[in-house]
């Protein structure tokens, strides 16, 4: 019974502060051998990880730039980016940091030791919890039945676990790091390996509203990207909504071949097929122009996408091309929706006395926008950047006298693109991305979220 | 007592892990590369000498790559030459990235205007030394463009500038002489007769937004980007600049097509089927100009830019493909004699060789060059060329503005003195950030 006695003499904070110091320790003083040397295992796994790839011998020298491993060096390095700027002498590069490399190195240390910290926190409410448990007079459990039960009971979330580090690694990294140039220098006065990069907070922000002729190319930029984003959409959608249905009716002949017809434009690759239109509808010299100067029907040439003074005319085209590109996709995905709406629901219509356009209105319809909605908003994303059409169709033009290196059709992608590879201006760039980023994320997050397909999954 | 022994054999552990040792110190630079003056060339590693390492080159075409490796290696037989493909104008961010992972070139040939940010970023190496050596072998107006506060950073290996080519034949047809116009007056003489907007016959070809080539006419009329070589003012407020842009703008009336339908390929094909007497492009043309004279049965010429009657002769902004030494060489000597290589005598004509592209070297150099002195095609080329304006590391965003600039006079966006404006504003703001 004196085991009895010492369990419930013990609070549950003292494994706790015990697994906080030394992962497992807690566990071990729970007397629960196999979890403390898992714990252990990634303890001295991190522990390991640091000293063997940093220089620990260093003593009284000891610096984190020259000296520390991988955790240490590596936050050392997102926190300064750099202190030893390299030279140019006639042998080549001095030796120095590189601020680029530094802050991916950074974000990698510091990302895992977010993932080291799950197994940290872990391993402390593990040991609180059962050490609280025992103290209530429950009955203790070996380690082997704890890990069976937690292989039971979270089999996903296991199953799962190697892809949440893929993620972490292949999507949150360059999100983060593109975050994270917003609030730097790094641009053409500033480039590495042979400049530091250093942070300048929102400095860069206040840059960008400093330059009003800038705030006007924005804004009227930014109107014209809604109006392409919807429009195109909008277009493709319903365009590919009639083909669909047209092709599934019992009238149609041959519909196998119609379809491969129709989907022959998704087929070809976007920018070739842009650069292809391009040419055709050169307003010059292309092929479109002349034809209807030869047939009579217009006097002059019409200049579809370098006319300055009829921008629409420009933005049309580009709609129309637009959907000549994209409505077969809406028609495969609608066409297969179709096949699974059940027979006896038309049946049952026709019975009521339901012609064909109440059957369209209010039972195909309704059928399908529910099944497609999440992915109009994925539509809506992608016709927002789309930058393959618009940059290899128009690239941006008409020139527009009164935007700051931007024409009539030019979105913001396309803009930003020009603006900052071009120049360099990594940290505009980044900048503004994030304007996108915000904007293009807040509609799709508020959409998803309203569309039946998304809440019921 | 149990807990206590575990306690104690993790904290062995962790000991035991920590007593791993680390990387050791970083390594000091190694002394200067010695420089033979009397062969007037660095001395080469051992390594490289004996042939124990090779040295890396990125080229951007395969019969270029051989042509002069084959020449270097009949100088120094011993010598290991590798080579991989890497296109000019995308060398230099390549660079930054194989540099820094170890597997970069030790000598790479990149485009004049790529060259200011691989200074700015250390991609491209000063070439000590060589710098006297190219200077005398070379102009100003080469060397100037490789240089920064003075020093050279890559070899000028070849130049292009472009220049007026003209149908000799239909010249001949349509005046009686096979002479070229100097003048824009006389170009827009024969387009008074010759034009016909309907059919799209056109007197005159070229791409009309851009600086690059609208420079030749602002430059007969007396202006000059970057005057004082200043890098704060490229010039865009000048007079002369005004007086050139309202000229340039009633070139519209003999080449009336917006800016951006008039593309390369319509330029180039057009010529090449021997519809347009005169086009302004430069020496890479000459690989369509070639077959399609001969198919369609007439003979070009090549000569220097029209000017505008009463101006000055024009001129034209010198372009050039470089070659640079990366700052990331380990055999900075071996890689420096290469660079040098590539504008030597024997160098130059394997250049000249493989890809028809002139060296950028004096003319009394280029004429001991085989085959050059009798190409009637390039003596128009290297003609133009003794006009280029000299120019110094210029920003990307002078170009862009620049281009603006043209697009908005050329398309009547707006008014010459507000299209200036505009241009002054954009070069400031972009500038200033």
């Amino acid at each position: 019974m004196s085991t009895t006695a010492q369990r419930s003499t013990l609070p549950a904070s003292v494994p706790g502060i015990a697994s906080a110091l030394v992962w497992g320790a807690g566990q071990l003083i729970n007397r629960q051998a196999g979890k403390a040397v898992f714990f252990f295992v990634f303890f001295a796994g991190a522990i390991g990880w640091e000293m063997s790839s940093g220089n620990y011998y260093a003593g009284m020298d000891f610096t984190a730039r020259s000296n520390g491993g991988f955790f240490v060096k590596g936050l050392w390095g997102l926190f300064t980016l750099g202190s030893q700027p390299r030279r140019m002498t006639i042998n080549g590069l001095t030796e120095g940091d590189n601020s680029i490399v530094l802050m991916a190195n950074g974000l990698i240390a510091l990302l895992t030791l977010g993932l080291f910290a799950v197994m940290w926190i872990w391993s402390i409410r593990d040991a609180v919890r059962y050490r609280t448990k025992l103290n209530l007079g429950e009955d203790r459990e070996r380690s082997r039945d704890y890990f069976r039960r937690l292989w039971d009971g979270a089999f996903a979330y296991i199953v799962l676990s190697p892809g949440l580090v893929l993620i972490v690694f292949m999507s949150v990294l360059p999100v983060l790091f593109g975050i994270l140039v917003a609030f730097t220098d790094y641009n053409r006065d500033n480039l590495p390996p042979k400049n530091l990069v250093s942070w300048v907070g929102f400095d860069n922000f206040a840059t960008i509203l400093s330059v009003p002729a800038w705030t006007g190319t924005f804004f009227g930029v930014l109107v014209w990207t809604f109006v392409w984003a919807i429009f195109a959409t909008a277009s493709t959608y319903a365009f590919g909504f009639l083909q669909a249905v047209l092709l599934s009716s019992r009238r149609v002949k041959f519909p196998r071949v119609w379809r491969s017809i129709f989907l022959l434009p998704w087929a070809v690759p976007a920018i070739v097929s842009a650069l292809v239109f391009r040419s055709m509808f050169n307003g010059q010299f292309g092929p479109i122009s002349q034809f209807l100067v030869d047939i009579g029907l217009t006097d002059e040439r019409i200049y579809w996408f370098t006319d300055p003074s009829m921008p629409n005319l420009a933005r049309g085209v580009a709609l129309l091309i637009n959907l000549w590109l994209g409505f077969p996709f809406f028609m495969a995905l609608i066409g297969g929706v179709l096949t699974n709406i059940p027979a006896t629901y038309y049946e049952a219509a026709r019975i009521d006395g339901a012609g064909p356009v109440h059957q369209l209105r209010y039972i195909t319809l309704p059928v399908v926008h529910r099944t497609v909605a999440p992915l109009l908003i994925l539509a809506f994303v992608s016709n927002f950047n789309n930058f393959g059409v618009i940059y290899f169709l128009t690239e941006g033009g008409p020139d527009n006298a009164g935007y700051r290196f931007a024409g009539s059709t030019d979105l913001l992608i396309t803009w930003l693109f020009k603006l900052t590879l071009d120049n360099r201006l990594y940290n505009i760039g980044a900048v503004m991305s994030l304007v996108i980023f915000v904007i293009v994320g807040t509609i799709s997050v508020w959409n998803l979220n309203r569309s039946k397909a998304i809440r019921e999954l | 007592m149990r807990s206590k022994g575990a306690l104690a054999v993790a904290a062995a552990a962790a000991l035991t892990l920590a007593a791993c040792g680390g990387p050791a110190e970083e390594e000091e630079a190694g002394s200067d590369i010695e420089w033979d003056a009397e062969a007037q060339q660095y001395v080469m590693e051992e390594e490289i000498t004996s042939g124990e390492a090779s040295l890396k080159v990125w080229f951007e075409e395969e019969h270029l790559a051989e042509a002069v490796i084959a020449a270097f290696n009949e100088e120094f037989p011993d010598v290991n030459v590798e080579y991989e493909l890497v296109a000019k104008v995308d060398a230099v961010d390549k660079m930054a990235l194989a540099g820094e992972a170890g597997n970069g070139a030790d000598v790479y040939m990149t485009v004049y205007d790529r060259l200011a940010t691989a200074i700015e970023d250390g991609t491209a190496a000063p070439l000590g030394e060589y710098q006297n050596v190219l200077s005398e072998r070379m102009s100003e107006t080469f060397t100037g463009v490789v240089s920064q506060d003075g020093t050279m950073y890559a070899v000028p290996t070849t130049t292009e500038s472009i220049a007026l080519m003209y149908n000799e034949t239909l010249l001949e047809e349509l005046t009686g002489s096979p002479e070229p116009a100097a003048t824009w007056e006389e170009i827009v003489d024969l387009a008074e007769d010759y034009n016909d907007p309907a059919a799209n016959q056109w007197t005159i070809r070229f791409l009309s937004g851009e600086i690059y080539y609208a420079y030749s006419v602002l430059s007969s009329l007396g202006w000059q980007a970057y005057p004082h070589g200043d890098i704060d003012d490229p010039g865009f407020d000048e007079a002369t600049l005004t007086e050139g842009l309202e000229y340039y703008a009633g070139l519209r009336d003999i080449w009336n097509v917006p800016s951006a339908d008039a593309t390369w390929e319509t330029i180039e094909e057009a010529f090449a089927q021997g519809e347009t007497p005169y086009v302004i492009t430069g020496p890479w043309s000459f690989s369509t100009f070639d077959p399609g004279a001969e198919e369609n049965g007439f003979t070009y010429g090549v000569t220097t830019l029209p000017a505008v009657e009463g101006g000055e002769p024009a001129g034209s902004l010198a372009g050039m493909h470089v070659t640079a030494v990366s700052g990331y060489t380990e055999y900075p000597a071996a890689a420096r004699v290469f660079a040098n290589f590539m504008a030597s005598d024997a160098g130059a004509a394997a250049v000249y060789e493989a890809t028809g592209q002139i060296p950028a070297l004096n003319e009394d150099l280029l004429s001991g060059i085989e085959g050059i002195g009798d190409d009637p095609h390039v003596a128009g080329i290297v003609a133009q060329s003794q006009q280029a304006d000299l120019l110094p590391q210029v920003p990307q965003y002078f170009w862009e503005t620049g281009n603006t600039m043209i697009v908005d006079v050329w398309d009547q966006l707006s008014s010459v003195e507000d299209a200036q404006t505009k241009t002054v504003d954009g070069y400031a703001e972009l500038h200033g950030l």
